[in-house]
């Protein structure tokens, strides 16, 4: 995927504060030519700054933008080769559709027969043929995104930004404009830097995504890399849901992990950089719901190697696709245990207080990132999950 | 929980409504389109008794004639309106329009980069700012115009300061002429001109400005594509307002003007209080407001026309 002569965008250790408030901390990306790249995390984690300053609508305060290799941080927006969908869509309201699409290309004194085809292949990319004398004031949010995409699009940067675009729509049409954006990246084949706050949008769409949190990248990768295996407690508990615990590093030898889970329960985890994890420390770990299997019966056979926790029923939720069964594998007061299971079991209600047991294949418990060192006076802090 | 919480809210004795609290929520509520339009009353009242009634009054007035020592004879006559045609006070209409005009024109010229810098530049100090721009309002009118006299006049402040500095021999006409009149006009209406163009600046969304510069456009390139266009409102409320009452002062030419810069507002004045002739004021303003309605009427077509890229 990646071209010989490098990435096409790169972000250098940009930090940008707005008064006394740092909303970028020393981002640096690179952003390779023909992905799909997504901004990932929650309102006020430094995404869509990091997309104005790609823009030029801000100016870092140290680091550099590099476009194709160039330095670009010093130029204004109008010379950057990248345009932007924005989230409200900033459609000109006293042009038709024809003219909002056509203003880059007039900008750039393209003769008028030429604006006229492009405006028109335009349109019907995005599905809106037929529609060139419209005002854009007595358009549905949906139209009015394609509108933005195509004055966009028209164009051709090397780079497309989009920010949060299909925040402001409907979650039916919001699903089809996924699919639909996703698709059309692909044929155009332009380099699509896309922000969201919503983790499915990012999974559905993304060669790439980069989970932002409080103006750092928490980690970059593939949705499957993000979802399988996240870094931090933040990513794990971001994308997706997960259960996050705290685990002690007693003892780590050749490879082998011993560990105690929630200063209750022992086991041992193979991993593949031990020296990462020394004794005494305390480390969060995480568990997707859905990678637990619930027994009520204690003589059922967990897979080889898993690690089963016995367990009491608090709670068993049907929620038609699947059913969520709340564990209490740590005692009353300890830790709740989520588990989202399709089996059929689970459909008839159960009485809470019952005894459960949770099997959980080593593999699938993920080591993140640490929180201290175990000190013999007091129990490590309550590390809450959502 | 929630039912003791609903059981508590049955006990609650009802909360018996005054009789004007009824008729209040009766009007507020809109309950039906007739009553709605109760709340149009008040203002339709004052406008028919002080406003359409005198206009109804003046134009019965324009058509009656002049008695002897300024009583008004109840004949039905156009002859105010033939006399009031009479090529003789043309100058004077043109004077009129070409003073309105050219303070309307200053005033946005002056004005626009005023709004500008309010809505895009001022942040902070733009409420200051603001209410700098209405100090004028809150200072008599003839106040203001005698300070614009001794400022301006043949020995005045201005021509005391610029002849003391050796810049200028003998004293500048700066009084009694087109200028001192203009310049008048723009000091008392330019807040008129500012306001709306303030307004209409303001409420551009800056990401359209965003939106001009991400596809390319420089910031010169922008503001004529974008801010200017979407400005115009602005700049078509301000201009009306400051045009029509330029066209209808008569204080700024009385005093700035001197004897040979009377305006049609003067005129009119004039018959009313000098020659006590007043169905010849009266159809002398009743020709003002007709040319003003028209003149309006086209602007406002002008307006609604489509802005072309």
């Amino acid at each position: 995927m990646q071209p010989p002569d490098g990435p096409l965008l790169s972000i250098e250790g940009v930090t940008k504060s707005f008064g006394d408030t740092t909303v970028l901390r020393e981002i640096s990306l690179d952003i390779r030519k023909g992905e799909f790249l997504t901004f990932l995390g929650p309102s006020g984690c430094g995404k869509t700054t990091t997309l104005r300053i790609i823009a030029g609508f801000e100016a870092p305060d140290c680091g550099r933008i590099l476009l194709e290799g160039q330095d670009i941080t010093g130029l204004p927006p109008y010379r950057r080769d990248v345009h932007t969908v924005f989230q409200h869509y900033a459609l000109f309201p006293h042009y038709t559709v024809f003219n909002n699409v056509a203003f880059g290309l007039r900008i750039r004194r393209v003769p008028e027969a030429e604006i006229g085809k492009r405006v028109r292949e335009a349109l019907s990319l995005v599905k809106l043929s037929g529609f060139e004398e419209r005002q854009t004031t007595q358009m549905s949010g949906g139209q009015m995104q394609r509108v933005a995409l195509a004055r966009a699009l028209i164009g051709r940067p090397a780079v497309l930004l989009l920010d949060e675009p299909l925040g402001a729509l409907d979650l039916k049409l919001r699903k089809e404009m996924q699919l639909e954006l996703k698709t059309l990246q692909r044929r155009l084949g332009i380099t699509f830097v896309y922000v969201t706050h919503d983790q499915e949008e990012a999974m559905t769409m993304s060669d790439r995504i980069a989970v932002f949190n409080k103006g750092v990248i928490e980690q970059l990768g593939a949705p499957a890399q993000i979802y399988e295996r996240p870094k931090t407690s933040f990513v794990a508990d971001f994308i997706g849901a997960a259960n996050v615990f705290s685990a002690r590093v007693l003892d780590a030898q050749g490879g082998r992990l011993r560990l105690r889970l929630e200063e209750r329960v022992e086991f041992e985890l193979l991993v593949e950089e031990p020296s990462a994890y020394p004794a005494g420390t305390i480390f969060k770990l995480a568990i997707r719901p859905e990678r637990v299997t619930v027994r009520y019966r204690e003589d059922e056979p967990a897979a080889p190697g898993a690690l089963r926790l016995p367990a009491v029923l608090a709670e068993n939720v049907y929620l038609g696709n699947a059913s969520q069964i709340y564990l209490q594998p740590f005692g009353e007061g300890g830790k709740t245990l989520l588990a989202v299971s399709m089996d059929s079991q689970h459909r008839a209600p159960r009485a809470a207080g019952s005894p459960a047991w949770a099997d959980i294949r080593l593999e699938d418990i993920l080591m993140l990132e640490p929180v201290g060192q175990w000190t013999n006076a007091a129990t490590p802090a309550e590390t809450s999950f959502a | 929980m929630t039912q003791t919480a609903e059981a508590a809210a049955e006990n609650l004795p009802a909360r018996r409504e005054s009789r004007a609290e009824k008729l209040l929520s009766w009007l507020i509520r809109g309950a039906s389109p007739a009553a709605s339009h109760l709340l149009l009353l008040p203002a339709a009242a004052w406008l028919l008794v002080f406003l359409l009634l005198p206009v109804a009054c003046l134009l019965a007035l324009s058509l009656a004639t002049r008695g002897p020592y300024g009583t008004v004879v109840w004949s039905f006559t156009w002859a105010n309106f033939g006399r009031a045609l009479n090529p003789m006070y043309l100058p004077v209409l043109l004077r009129t329009a070409a003073y309105a005009g050219s303070a309307t024109g200053l005033c946005l010229a002056l004005g626009f980069p005023l709004a500008y810098y309010l809505s895009f530049y001022a942040g902070k100090r733009r409420e200051t700012l603001l209410v700098m721009l209405m100090i004028p309002f809150w200072t008599s009118c003839l106040v203001a115009i005698y300070s614009w006299m001794i400022i301006l006049g043949r020995h005045g402040l201005l021509n005391d300061l610029l002849g003391r500095l050796g810049l200028i021999q003998a004293p500048l006409p700066l009084l009694n002429n087109g200028f001192s009149v203009v310049l008048g006009l723009v000091y008392f209406y330019i807040p008129f001109m500012v306001l709306p163009l303030y307004g209409s600046l303001e409420k551009i969304p800056r990401a359209y400005l965003e939106a001009a510069y991400d596809l390319g456009a420089s910031p010169a390139e922008a503001f004529l594509k974008v801010t200017l266009p979407l400005s115009l409102p602005g700049v078509f409320a301000g201009c009306l307002l400051t045009f029509v009452p330029c066209m209808g002062d008569f204080l700024t030419a009385e005093f700035l003007g001197g004897p040979r810069n009377f305006l049609i507002g003067n005129l009119i004045q004039n018959q009313f209080l000098m020659s006590q002739d007043w169905p010849f004021g009266a159809a002398l303003t009743a020709l003002l407001v007709l040319s003003l309605i028209s003149g309006l009427y086209f602007y406002q077509r002008l307006e609604a026309r489509q802005i072309e890229p």
